[in-house]
């Protein structure tokens, strides 16, 4: 642990402390590349933004329009307005997807404070904010932190003499996020971390946070902003690899969300390192008994470990973040933590997971459910810059199936192209049910983007209940492209997407999630998932590593109806061993083979069959009366 | 004008439900539309202010209940006859087969939609005094309407707001989650949700409709499930725990139909595996097709089951489910008592005679010429002659009930809205329903002329007037709403069954449904 501080505050010491070496040195644009890119984005906008209409009518402005009219006095705006503006413009849309980066000098870095604010509701419903984590390996913050008392579990009353509440306010009109609780949920976030390549730096050198301390005194404390090196761009975001054309996350969250391990899990941070990842197999011998997480090669996406609740001991999953490529080995070690679990109930947490990798996220639903999954559909905004795409003679985003419905738009008035999922329905459902226990996942607005389809599919597939701490998830319901995959979709047309000078980026919603099941043809965007159940989180949750939220959650399991199915093949011979069903069906070779009672009542049942000689597949499927409750697939 | 009511008093009262006494019950004058009970005093017990000259309906030896509750009708239903498809060869798996089969909709929907159609008011008429003869006081299932029908005599538990919001929804058709998670949603605000779930045999598909109702969030003290026959012990048990989880004192309410369970799948709703894990039950009678005629005859199916099946169920328990038992479940959510005679409970009151020494055992072996007196909101509303005169009633038109005559209250339609209506008769309003069998189509398209203002029907539609429009709440077929014949078709339409559970409805129930002759021994109630 040491190691893992003294390496974290190395890291912070590497960047000089004061604010002026962290801005942007870089010349001024020249009026005609400030046309440059606000043509650009106004391209983009009118051109491919998939939520343009929604916003249109949500906000009731239009930021093309506002664009052009910044782009009449280009010549008698100051540099960092002409930024702030765009950006602020953008930002009004509430859209985490869609965002002006500005001149990347900034970029690389990450603005912290050592302390991580979380909040709760008391029974009247007036909030408290909470440090529920300080880091104080920095010497000089160590320092302070020390002598002024200042302990996790203090409570904040005042950030820079202004009421902590109110100052949340404040940072909220900044950010993204289609409901206000949305936007209050990041603003906490953003008071202590706000990733550079994607944020304006703070304002102000240090903050003076106002708190209480546990024995009730008040105490003050300073502390400077830090500016470490931290990985900023998502790597699912990445062009390579076969998922390229599914990226669906928060960068800027993403790259908080790295900033908090760094900061408060440093251990982790450090064993994210792929030379020093261990297995998941050595992290089962030491950690599964302990009741401690257990992580493997994707130890900065998931972790698991058991849990005792007040009403009796389940698994509890963490999905940190769906930033992957390899979804296969994704699925792979999430079935494998699976096997270490208690098979008679999953708590799934998703809370501040700002999404990634789409395919990772729709295709885990399979194996939680006996069903089979739908995954969510995606639209694009029917325009000529998306015909032109779609057309594209290479084809590298792969955007033909929507290209005769964007054309057809152009007759029938339609604004939208057709639907269509992301993520292949068959790898939606490779694999199969899994886990035979009932499943409760619980998001909140900080459960973003690909996190928001993960939620969409739970309830839409009926996999399990839903709980959300707060109104709804984040609202994130598109699919991202980075200005890579614009280009890369109009190779070949004669379309032009200039670089911008400076290295000034965006990034846009470009398909649009639609859902589907009962919810079908709700969007997501600025919406969200709500819960089956919604919570608040309480003080014992902040303080105490969420032991209210657990054991409502496990009060939840405990409820359902339990039922489990297990199978064996040898020498053609298949055993099915079964809980709580009453029939079990048997299909070989995709053909109906046999079907047959067992006890509903007994602890355990069994049923055996010979199968043919020359089986390639087996569905079993376990009953209760005439529903399907177990789902097992073997081969081909 | 404020009554009294003397007689054995069976006031259910809370804490004290097996409780009777000689005593009086306190009506008020309802005209100023409180309709709350003043008081319920044993006799001998001093009167309370302002009843000193009201007059006092002494019943003798009668038991005076409160009114009686029927969670679960289909109103616009309520003509027509036990219904069965021929030639079906084994009973149907869930709610979602019968309405497919051949005869639902020449015998069921067309007929149903046609008498809604032509003669709405006559009909709500005609099912509400239908109802009034088995005592029911309140009951749910009303069609939807544009506007109140000219006599409201039962209370609409459909459409109850004691001054403010209406706080049950109802759904007779099966929602989806969306849907689900909006009535959540008010359960979480204390409101109330009447829903039909799991209608069907143990384990058919339709159990699923419960894992909705619970994944959504809907297992609540406020949710009022109508059947769950489909579901078991299990299911119940999940209920209990997820509403102590919610923190609810108690998990809610089903309400038990079975003539209709057996009549159309073979089997009831385990009730004792319900009341196991606390979940309340009431009583419903379903519709014409496939229930029975008022509660009266419910109680009867329910007593012959929980012997039938073992499942001990008393004679008072039985009582409960169709008085205090709904009225704790309908009260919670509107903030009234009711299904109970207390002090500020609604004042609707039944009246039988005495048919066994034992209140209980008398309710439940009543037969309708045993009803003597309802009163609705204070309101006598059904009646012998003598009592409801007694108790103020002007204006009545007589009832025949079997060999018995009743009294009722009824004002011509088109004169709802005047301060002095012209009565009605009981005899008109039959007819009015018969001349629509007569002549289904003309009686269709003079109904719509005249909701198209191009015609009036007199005492139906006068002029200028807002003529009631209703609309059924059953599927007229495969996932769609009872819809009309096709055009020219006429439509076969049953005559006006009588009100009580005669011996000519006795006599349908023999070798018909999937009962296995358990329903037969309805006769041995009646002979």
């Amino acid at each position: 642990m040491k190691d893992a501080i003294s390496a974290v505050a190395a890291r912070l010491a590497e960047v000089p402390r004061e604010l002026r070496a962290i801005a942007p040195v870089v010349r001024e644009l020249t009026p005609v590349e400030r046309y440059q890119v606000i043509d650009t984005i106004i391209m983009l906008l009118d051109g491919l933004y998939a939520h343009l209409p929604q916003k249109r009518a949500m906000y009731g402005h239009d930021p093309v329009q506002r664009l052009r009219v910044v782009q009449q006095r280009v010549d008698n705006i100051d540099e960092s307005d002409f930024h702030r503006t765009i950006a602020e413009i953008l930002t009004d849309l509430r859209d985490a997807h869609t965002r002006y980066l500005g001149p990347r000098a900034s970029a690389g870095k990450i603005a912290v404070l050592p302390l991580l604010v979380e909040t709760y509701d008391d029974a009247n419903g007036d909030p408290h904010f909470i440090a529920t984590k300080i880091f104080d390996g920095d010497p000089e913050h160590g320092a302070a932190i020390r002598d002024a008392g200042f302990d996790s579990g203090c409570e904040i009353t005042h950030w820079n003499a202004v009421p902590i509440a109110r100052a949340v306010e404040l940072y909220s009109e900044r950010e993204t996020g289609g409901r206000p609780d949305a936007r209050r949920a990041r603003a906490l976030e953003s008071l202590t971390i706000r990733p550079l390549r994607y944020a304006l730096p703070p304002d102000e050198e240090w903050v003076i946070i106002s708190f209480i301390r546990k024995d009730g005194s008040h105490g003050e404390v300073r502390l400077g902003w830090r500016f470490p090196r931290l990985p900023d761009v998502p790597v699912s975001a990445d062009l390579d690899g076969s998922a390229r054309r599914a990226y669906a996350g928060n960068p800027a969250a993403e790259s908080a969300r790295v900033a908090k391990k760094f900061l408060f899990a440093p251990e982790q941070w450090l064993a994210s390192d792929a030379d020093r990842l261990i297995s998941l197999a050595d992290s089962f011998a030491r950690h599964k008994e302990k009741g401690e997480w257990i992580t493997g090669r994707f130890q900065d996406n998931a972790a698991a470990r058991i849990v005792e609740t007040s009403a009796g001991r389940f698994g509890y999953m963490r999905l940190w973040s769906f930033d992957l490529r390899d979804d296969d080995g994704f699925i792979a070690e999430i079935v494998a933590m699976l096997d270490e679990l208690p098979r008679t109930g999953l708590i799934i947490d998703l809370r501040g997971n700002p999404g990634g990798l789409i395919w990772a996220a729709e295709r885990m639903l399979q194996l939680f459910t006996p069903n089979r999954v739908e995954p969510t559909r995606f639209s694009i905004l029917a325009t000529d810059l998306t015909r032109t795409m779609a057309a594209a003679p290479q084809g590298a985003m792969q955007l033909s199936p929507w290209q005769r419905s964007l054309n057809a738009a152009v007759t029938n008035g339609e604004i939208y192209a057709r639907e269509l999922p992301l993520t292949p329905v068959s790898l939606c459902n490779d694999r199969g049910q899994y886990y035979p226990g009932p499943v409760v996942a619980i998001v909140d607005a900080n459960t973003y983007s690909a996190g928001d389809l993960f939620a969409a599919g739970f309830v839409d597939n009926r996999v399990g209940i839903l709980v959300s701490v707060g109104d709804a998830t984040g609202a994130g319901g598109a699919n991202v492209w980075f200005p890579e995959h614009i280009k890369r979709a109009l190779t070949g047309t004669g379309y032009d997407v200039p670089d911008l000078p400076h290295g000034i980026s965006y990034t846009f919603s470009f398909r649009r999630a639609v859902r589907i099941g009962d919810a079908a043809g709700m969007s997501i965007e600025d919406l969200g998932v709500s819960g089956h159940e919604r919570r608040s989180l309480t003080k014992r949750d902040l303080t105490d590593g969420n032991k209210d939220l657990l054991d409502y959650c496990g009060g939840l399991l405990a409820s359902e109806i339990v039922t489990d199915m297990d199978y064996e093949i040898a020498d053609n011979q298949l055993v099915v061993r079964t809980q709580g069903l009453s029939r079990v069906d048997v299909f070989v070779n995709d053909h109906p083979f046999d079907s047959g009672p067992v006890d509903r009542t007994a602890e355990y049942d069994e049923l055996t069959r010979r199968l043919p000689e020359d089986w390639r597949s087996i569905e079993i499927a376990g009953l209760v009366g005439d529903t399907v409750r177990q789902r097992r697939r073997v081969g081909p | 004008m404020a009554f009294v009511l003397e007689g054995r008093v069976v006031p259910l009262a809370s804490g004290n439900e097996r409780r009777t006494f000689n005593g009086r019950v306190y009506v008020p004058d309802s005209s100023d539309g409180v309709g709350r009970i003043e008081a319920v005093k044993r006799s001998g017990q001093a009167v309370p202010a302002g009843y000193a000259n009201a007059p006092v309906v002494d019943v003798g030896d009668a038991f005076i209940y409160p009114g009686l509750i029927d969670l679960h009708s289909h109103l616009g239903y309520n003509t027509l006859p036990l219904w069965t498809q021929p030639n079906e060869p084994r009973p149907f798996l869930h709610h979602d087969i019968w309405p497919g089969r051949s005869s639902y909709k020449p015998r069921v929907s067309w007929p149903a939609w046609v008498l809604a159609k032509a003669a709405p008011e006559a009909l709500l008429n005609y099912v509400q005094v239908r109802a009034l003869a088995g005592g029911t006081t309140a009951i749910q299932g009303w069609p939807s309407a544009n506007r109140r029908p000219a006599n409201q005599l039962v209370r609409n538990i459909d459409d109850q707001r004691f001054g403010g919001d209406d706080r049950i929804r109802t759904s007779t058709l099966t929602l989806d989650l969306d849907g689900l998670r909006d009535r959540a949603e008010r359960l979480r605000q204390g409101m109330g949700f009447i829903y039909h779930c799991a209608e069907g045999q143990q384990g058919s598909r339709v159990t699923e409709e419960f894992d909705d109702v619970a994944t959504a969030g809907c297992l609540r003290q406020g949710l009022i499930a109508i059947h769950c026959c489909a579901v078991g012990e299990s299911e119940f048990e999940k209920w209990k725990n997820r509403a102590a989880l919610a923190n609810d004192p108690a998990p809610g309410t089903i309400v038990w139909s079975p003539f209709s369970n057996l009549w159309l799948y073979g089997q009831t709703t385990e009730i004792p595996f319900a009341r196991q894990h606390d979940i309340a039950v009431c009583l419903g009678t379903d519709w014409g097709p496939s229930g029975t005629k008022n509660l009266l005859g419910e109680l009867k199916v329910a007593r012959l089951c929980s012997d039938e099946y073992g499942w001990g169920l008393s004679d008072f328990e039985l009582v409960e489910m169709v008085t205090a038992t709904p009225g704790n479940a309908l009260g919670r959510c509107w903030n009234v008592t009711t299904g109970r005679l207390e002090p500020n409970a609604l004042a609707d009151v039944a009246v039988f005679a005495r048919r066994a020494s034992s209140a209980w055992k008398n309710l439940v072996e009543a037969r309708e010429e045993d009803v003597l007196l309802v009163a609705v909101n204070g309101k006598p509303v059904y009646g012998t002659n003598e009592l409801m005169r007694r108790s103020g009633a002007r204006r009545t038109t007589s009832v025949r009930v079997g060999s018995a005559r009743r009294r009722t209250v009824l004002i011509n339609a088109a004169d709802k809205d005047l301060p002095s209506p012209r009565s009605w008769t009981w005899s008109k309003t039959l007819a009015q329903l018969h001349a629509v069998r007569d002549d289904p189509i003309g009686a269709v398209d003079n109904a719509a002329m005249a909701y198209a203002g191009v015609a009036t029907l007199p005492d139906i539609v006068g002029p200028g007037d807002d003529p009631l429009i209703i609309d059924l709440d059953m599927p007229g077929g495969l996932g769609v709403i009872a819809g009309p014949p096709p055009a020219g078709h006429v439509t076969d339409i049953p005559r006006m069954p009588s009100l009580r559970h005669d011996r000519n409805w006795r006599a349908t129930i023999k070798d018909r449904g999937w009962h296995e002759g358990l329903l037969d021994q309805l006769d041995s109630f009646y002979t």
